[in-house]
């Protein structure tokens, strides 16, 4: 039997590592987009496909200010960066300068001039005021100054023109151009800006190592060759490598102290390397098995996923120990009669972990489902490794230098059994009592992405800047427009845009841009040239032209045409960026100060939306921190289920006890340190459970002796989970550092009170 | 009384002083009125207007058009800016278009009768006349000349005459007269 499960253990590990070879091949398949943890809420499959969209126009983008003593310097050095990022066919070459873009928009609608016209003319003819227009468009050509000049009066004599295009709002600051360039000016000093579209994904490691290469060579070129050049740069890509970058250096740290740690502990206690190498098999394997696993499954595996699923798994480094310290004092032992005796402790606990995991598994929320498909895959490997491969590769006897390291680490047992210590267990429970009362009024919830995704300060003071001397708005507010055709969108666009108007009035919102700003809907474009046909050319334009000294010419407006559609500016940048899809447009919104006006046109409208990233990231966040509680209720209840079969409901409930104490209790003792409860310490609590659940079987599934041998055991696993998990407490990082103090504090309490779930006399009777 | 004569005689006889152009001085501003001819290639006849000028030191040129109506047009080192009866109809901003940085300063140090500062800023000498001089100032500069080909200005005590080149055949030109210095305390009130 164990022969066979080792021979298909063996199999499942050489398929699982040449199937992780072959995934790593090209890409290390490890997510970092922190969002992309996040469950996908949306019911509407429109919205979703746009919110996908979106994300990637907007993660996609690296923006960089450069500024030197003269222009010149600037601009060649911006020059040569973009030449050396699109060399490297890191960037999509851009289509052209900002002014090519003006005056291809320019020159592109030019044609269509008899039927559009901005808010001022149309109302100026609607009242039938069309000699209002005629004098303003005189006004203008009478101006000394003015921009018109005879080629484009005698077309347009009335200006029309010009008026529909210098009336679309302009939501960026003055934005200079020279030399095909975009500058940007504060004080007496220019910027100018590149924005660029990255080529590759911002969350690929290997594109963000490429990336990153470039861009530092490309920068000490710059330094070597164009003095005093100052740079400001932002994009989602160094906030994803940074992370990845701050995540190694921090594992690199707290890994090394947590492992030398470790190591140190194993030699100390059983004083040869056997346990610490069996341990290194058990977890390797597991981790291996998970990884395959999940990336069989999800494709992909989120980093974040990765690190919290690996600690799940390090809980078989628990059933190493408990093989090993089966062999304390005990100078018979073989490794089959071990693994025989922790059998059942060992069958329970993996199967009560894996269950709870699953039940997490149930929640919709892709980082959940991979943490729990990961570690219940990977540890289900490593109990197998156990079971069927330690029999068979350890040879060695019992551990006979034990006896008194045995009677020192039942203290926790002793304590809570002997009478003297009676006064110690009040006063125990009365500090952490008193600590989890005090917590308790302290007890505060935080969901707040923007606190919790803890940007890093220089990166975040370059964003903040560039925004500043831009005016680029964050663009994690916007709103969708959806319709069942381009034309259907427009209109709606076209209705909803009077109540834009109303709460850019009432500064809720300082402006907005949209599509049919620039490329009105048919009926529009049929609206004004009836307008345009009826109230100003067939009364006004032949005094008008009379009066301007130009020849009469009643067909300067031009006939009929074929009206103008969103093809007709293909490859404008503006028309890009709002076009998510045929059917659906985004309207850019800038200088929100309230969205309870925008919330309102998106509650009259079912197919406009708001949306409203860091609100909604929020909201997901607080949503799963209590779902991930409930669920941890309901794999409470399905354990207690499953194991009072084995112990009766009674029994059942004294091995729940500790466990459940441990995950109830150590929220509030955090928040009396002044910790906030956020889904991460939902998530470590899951943990919390899991391992103290173990530790509360070992020590009911052992008798007499071996009491000693599970305590000494529970003692190794709580010492090393603290060391892997509780140092996770010192990161930067909020997620991680919300994790491991949760950890610290549920496990010593689950450690402490294990020995509750022992089975006493008065139970064995009854 | 031959002396005298002889005096009288060579005062008669020698060529007539350079007029000074006039300096502002500090609190002073320039008013007079303007007639402006804009020749567009293609049209029957130039577009002609008229009107008064203010030019306040601080506060920049304001071009009040009285025929064929009343217009308003201010220009200063942020743009122009222009309304008919207090409704705006056009704005445009110095930053987006250098020229008409170019344009407003040749217009200020021209109006305020700082020559030599101008001879600097553009580069070009100014040509004595007899009672008269000129300036002929062609950009090289490829973001001005996208704008105008040529400025000449011409004047005596005030500048009288100014026209602007423009691209594609079209030229603006304008007529001064009636310059006037007053406090500019007295125009600004006047304005109001």
């Amino acid at each position: 039997m164990r022969r066979i499960g080792g021979v298909i253990w063996s199999l499942f590990m050489i398929i699982a590592l040449i199937f992780v070879i072959y995934r790593f091949q090209d890409r290390v398949p490890l997510e970092t987009d922190f969002l992309a943890l996040l469950p996908d809420q949306e019911q509407n499959n429109w919205v979703r496909a746009a919110n996908q969209r979106m994300k990637e126009k907007v993660t996609s983008r690296v923006v960089f200010l450069i500024s030197a003593d003269l222009f010149e310097t600037a601009r060649d050095a911006a020059r040569f960066l973009e030449k050396t990022l699109s060399d490297k066919q890191l960037i999509v070459p851009s289509k052209g300068s900002t002014q090519n873009q003006t005056q291809d928009i320019a020159r592109l609608l030019f044609p269509y001039r008899a039927s559009l016209l901005s808010d001022k003319e149309r109302h100026a003819l609607q009242s039938g005021k069309g000699d209002k227009v005629s004098r303003r468009a005189m006004a203008q050509i009478m101006s000394p100054f003015g921009m018109s000049n005879a080629q484009m009066i005698a077309q347009d004599p009335f200006l029309l023109f010009s008026r529909y295009l210098s009336s679309r709002p302009k939501l960026k600051k003055n934005f200079i151009l020279r030399d095909g360039l975009t500058l940007v000016q504060e004080k007496d000093k220019e910027y100018i800006v590149l924005n660029f579209r990255l080529s590759g994904e911002p969350f690929d490691q290997s594109f963000q190592t490429r990336f990153m290469n470039a861009l530092e060579t490309a920068r000490t070129q710059i330094s070597n060759e164009y003095p005093n050049i100052e740079s400001l740069q932002t994009g989602a890509i160094f906030y994803g490598q940074r992370g990845v970058e701050q995540a190694q250096s921090e594992a690199t740290f707290i890994g090394s102290l947590s492992i030398l740690g470790i190591i140190l502990l194993n030699l100390l206690i059983f004083r040869t390397l056997r346990p610490l190498l069996l341990s290194l098999l058990g977890v390797g394997s597991g981790i291996l098995g998970g990884l395959a696993t999940s990336l069989f499954i999800f494709g992909d595996l989120h980093l974040m996923a990765f690190v919290f699923g690996a600690g799940l798994i390090g809980i078989a480094v628990d059933y190493t120990f408990h093989y090993c310290c089966e062999g304390f004092g005990d100078p018979n032992s073989t490794s089959f009669s071990r693994i025989k005796t922790v059998t059942p402790g060992l069958t329970l606990g993996v199967i009560s972990s894996s269950l709870g995991f699953l039940i997490l598994a149930t929640a919709p929320f892709p980082g959940l489902q991979q943490i729990a498909i990961f570690s219940a895959s990977g540890l289900v490997t490593s109990y197998f490794c156990v079971m069927c491969i330690y029999p068979f590769i350890d040879r060695s006897k019992g551990i006979q230098h034990s006896q008194t390291l045995l009677n020192k680490f039942s203290a926790p047992d002793r304590f809570w059994s002997t009478k003297t210590s009676a006064k110690n267990r009040l006063f125990l429970c009365v500090i952490v009592c008193g600590m989890a009362l005090f917590g308790a009024f302290q007890f505060n919830t935080d969901d707040d992405i923007r606190r919790l995704q803890n940007l890093p300060q220089d990166l975040k003071q370059q964003e903040d800047r560039i925004r500043s001397l831009t005016g680029l708005e964050n663009t994690t507010r916007v709103l969708l427009v959806h319709g069942t055709s381009e034309e259907a969108v427009l209109q709606l666009e076209e209705k909803i845009k009077p109540a834009l108007k109303a709460l850019q009035a009432k500064r809720q919102i300082s402006n907005f841009q949209s599509i049919s700003q620039l490329v009105p809907s048919l009926k529009k474009q049929a609206e004004d040239q009836n307008l345009i046909q009826e109230k100003l050319l067939e009364p006004l334009l032949m005094s008008h032209q009379q009066t301007i000294g130009l020849n009469v010419n009643p067909s300067v407006y031009g006939g009929p045409d074929k009206p103008l559609s969103l093809k007709t500016l293909n490859g404008i940048e503006v028309i890009q960026t709002l076009s998510l899809d045929a059917n659906i447009h985004l309207i850019r919104l800038s200088g929100v100060t309230d969205t309870a006006g925008l919330e309102i046109i998106a509650e009259q409208h079912a197919d406009v939306r708001l949306i409203d990233q860091a609100k909604s990231i929020s909201f997901i966040l607080g949503t799963y921190r209590m779902r991930a509680l409930m669920l941890l209720g309901v794999a409470c209840l399905v354990i207690y289920v499953f194991l009072s079969r084995r112990y009766g409901l009674k029994g059942a409930g004294k091995v729940m006890m500790p466990p459940v104490l441990a995950v109830v209790l150590s929220p509030f003792i955090t928040a009396a340190i002044g910790e906030s409860f956020t889904f991460f310490n939902a998530m470590a609590l899951i943990l919390v459970l899991a391992i103290g659940l173990d530790y509360a079987l070992f020590r009911r599934e052992s008798t007499g002796p071996k009491i000693l041998n599970a305590m000494l055991a529970n003692t190794l696993s709580a010492t090393s989970t603290l060391l892997a998990f509780g140092l996770l407490a010192l990161s930067d990082m909020y997620a991680i550092h919300a994790f491991g103090i949760t950890i610290l504090v549920g496990i010593v309490l689950a450690y402490i009170l294990a020995p509750l779930a022992a089975q006493n006399n008065q139970e064995k009777e009854g | 009384m031959l002396k005298g004569l002889i005096v009288l005689l060579l005062l008669c006889f020698s060529t007539p002083s350079v007029a000074a152009p006039i300096r502002l001085k500090d609190g002073e501003a320039l008013q007079g009125h303007f007639t402006q001819l804009r020749h567009l290639s293609g049209f029957e006849r130039p577009i002609k207007s008229q009107g008064q000028f203010y030019y306040i030191p601080e506060k920049g040129l304001i071009w009040q058009t009285e025929k064929p109506f009343n217009t308003r047009l201010e220009i200063n080192k942020d743009g122009i800016r222009q309304s008919i009866e207090g409704d705006e109809t056009m704005t445009i901003s110095a930053a987006q278009f250098p020229a008409l940085k170019t344009l407003h300063e040749v217009l200020e140090y021209s109006l305020r009768g700082n020559w030599s500062e101008l001879e600097v800023k553009l580069g070009t000498k100014l040509i004595h006349n007899k009672t008269s001089w000129s300036l002929l100032f062609r950009p090289s500069d490829e973001k001005l000349s996208m704008a105008f080909k040529e400025l000449h200005l011409e004047g005596s005590a005030y500048l009288d005459h100014l026209i602007i080149k423009k691209t594609k055949g079209d030229w603006d030109e304008i007529h001064f007269s009636n310059q006037m210095v007053l406090p500019q305390d007295a125009i600004l009130k006047a304005l109001k």
